[in-house]
């Protein structure tokens, strides 16, 4: 158990630092709700393709952490082993929703910027209007996405919180992860990318990093194979 | 543990399906029906879906969108969490029962993953297309009912694959029931129904989009898995101690 939390642990910790990274090349200047503003900045903007790669591995990384640390609580039987499969369940269509996600802003929407960017005056108007349409597609898959990984948190959280096999603070920490991720579902499928979204969104970012922390500490203190040791409650 | 008996096993030394398990598969799959009801109590209806200019026009004035197909995703995940634990509570042996049950289970997390996006295109990007028409000045009016269009028909490609995922989940589900009667065999046969429905309502919307001949298929895909956990959830309630398979 002691060599798998590390594995969850380093998962959650490391996807943190490519998060960082692609977040550094993503242009954020322009008020993602003027349309306008922000098509002209993103049609401007290289390395766009590799960018969004980048924010898909960090969202795989994050989902295989979890996925890991939903093994690792060695769940197979009864009502906490059918959570566990539903947890690996929405994790996996997380996955889905986040590859969504990242193709959308990723290509289409790039695409959709570049061809109304380029386009004689006659066309503007349709071109503009067949990317907010990508704008639109870009802010309901990360509203769905949110919304799975909430649930996926929050099922993770109830494992942590009734066994105690990882320290239960960790299953607050997942909990109020998960409840986020629900606030931020909603506001942007009601709003979009709008500025309030940007603190709930801050807050998920950390959540999974943090919880990797604690793990890691978790399992440090955790007695190695072969020596007597308590337990991790 | 946790609250779970173990799968007791009969003279033979088979195991039987896990009755908790049955339980709570049966009341979600009827709890899944019971709130896309209400979901569907709040969503506009009348026109052709198919006739575009009219539902457009209809959805643009409708309010509580986001929530209405939140709860309509909900209804949704409840309905896949149930066939997920029924999968898993008929407790089947390793070997072709036990892989047929987890490609069942990604076939529903496809499913689910579908359900999602379908309800992302037609929760929030249908919504805000439609209403981007609706407030268009005359010169931008065509380029906006296109875009919406484009909304919609995603919307019925998400409808149609999703029907195919979950049908082939539905079908798989039968066939183990039918074959191991590890639950009621009828209720193998309602899931079948229900299967078969998904696969007919997923090709005619991939064919000709929400089209009135998609109505009777999808009837049969939405109601038999609830009237099927109802069926489960009595049996399983009624017979405590006993084999399902009666």
């Amino acid at each position: 158990m002691r060599r798998s939390l590390f594995l969850a642990a380093g998962l959650l910790i490391g996807s943190f630092p490519v998060f960082v990274v692609a977040a550094q090349f993503h242009p954020h200047e322009a008020d993602p709700k003027n349309h306008l503003l922000s098509f002209t900045q993103y049609a401007h903007w290289s390395g766009w393709t590799a960018d969004h790669l980048l924010f898909f591995v960090y969202w795989a990384i994050a989902l295989a952490g979890v996925v890991v640390l939903i093994d690792v609580l060695d769940l197979r039987n009864g009502i906490a082993g059918t959570v566990a499969r539903l947890g690996i369940v929405a994790a996996g269509a997380t996955l889905v929703l986040s590859a969504m996600r990242f193709l959308v802003d990723g290509v289409v929407l790039k695409r959709a910027v570049d061809a109304w960017a380029s386009a004689p005056a006659a066309e503007q108007a349709a071109r503009f209007a067949s990317a907010e349409l990508a704008r639109w597609m870009e802010e309901a898959t990360i509203s769905y996405q949110s919304f799975l990984f909430g649930i996926t948190l929050i099922l993770l959280a109830g494992l942590v919180l009734w066994t105690a096999r990882v320290p239960r603070t960790l299953g607050y920490l997942l909990a109020a992860g998960g409840v986020d991720y629900l606030v931020i579902g909603w506001i942007l499928g009601e709003v979009g990318l709008a500025p309030q979204g940007a603190i709930p969104s801050i807050v998920g970012e950390l959540v999974t990093p943090i919880v990797g922390l604690g793990l890691l500490i978790a399992a440090w203190r955790m007695p190695r194979p072969g020596s007597m040791g308590g337990t991790l409650k | 543990m946790n609250g779970i008996h173990a799968s007791p096993s009969d003279a033979e030394g088979r195991s039987e399906a896990d009755r908790t398990g049955l339980i709570v598969a049966g009341a979600l799959m009827v709890a899944g029906l019971v709130l896309l009801m209400v979901a569907t109590l709040f969503h506009p209806g009348g026109p052709d879906p198919n006739n575009h200019a009219a539902t457009f026009a209809l959805y643009a004035k409708s309010t509580g969108w986001t929530a209405d197909h939140l709860v309509q995703f909900v209804a949704e995940a409840i309905s896949a969490a149930g066939l997920i634990v029924l999968f898993y509570a008929l407790k089947l042996p390793d070997g072709m029962p036990k892989l047929a049950v987890r490609a069942g289970v990604v076939s529903v997390g496809v499913g689910l993953a579908l359900v999602a996006a379908g309800l992302a295109v037609d929760g929030v990007v249908l919504k805000r297309a439609v209403d981007a028409w609706v407030s268009a000045p005359d010169a931008e009016k065509a380029a906006r009912f296109a875009s919406a269009e484009t909304a919609r028909w995603l919307e019925e490609a998400f409808t149609s694959y999703q029907g195919f995922a979950l049908g082939a989940a539905l079908i798989a589900l039968a066939a183990l029931i039918v074959w191991t009667a590890r639950a009621p065999r009828p209720i193998g046969v309602l899931l079948a129904l229900a299967g078969f429905g998904f696969l007919v309502t997923g090709w005619i919307v991939g064919e000709s989009g929400f089209a009135p001949e998609r109505v009777i298929p999808t009837y049969l895909a939405v109601f038999s898995p609830p009237i099927a956990g109802a069926w489960l959830l009595i049996s399983a309630w009624r017979m405590p101690h006993r084999k399902l398979n009666g």
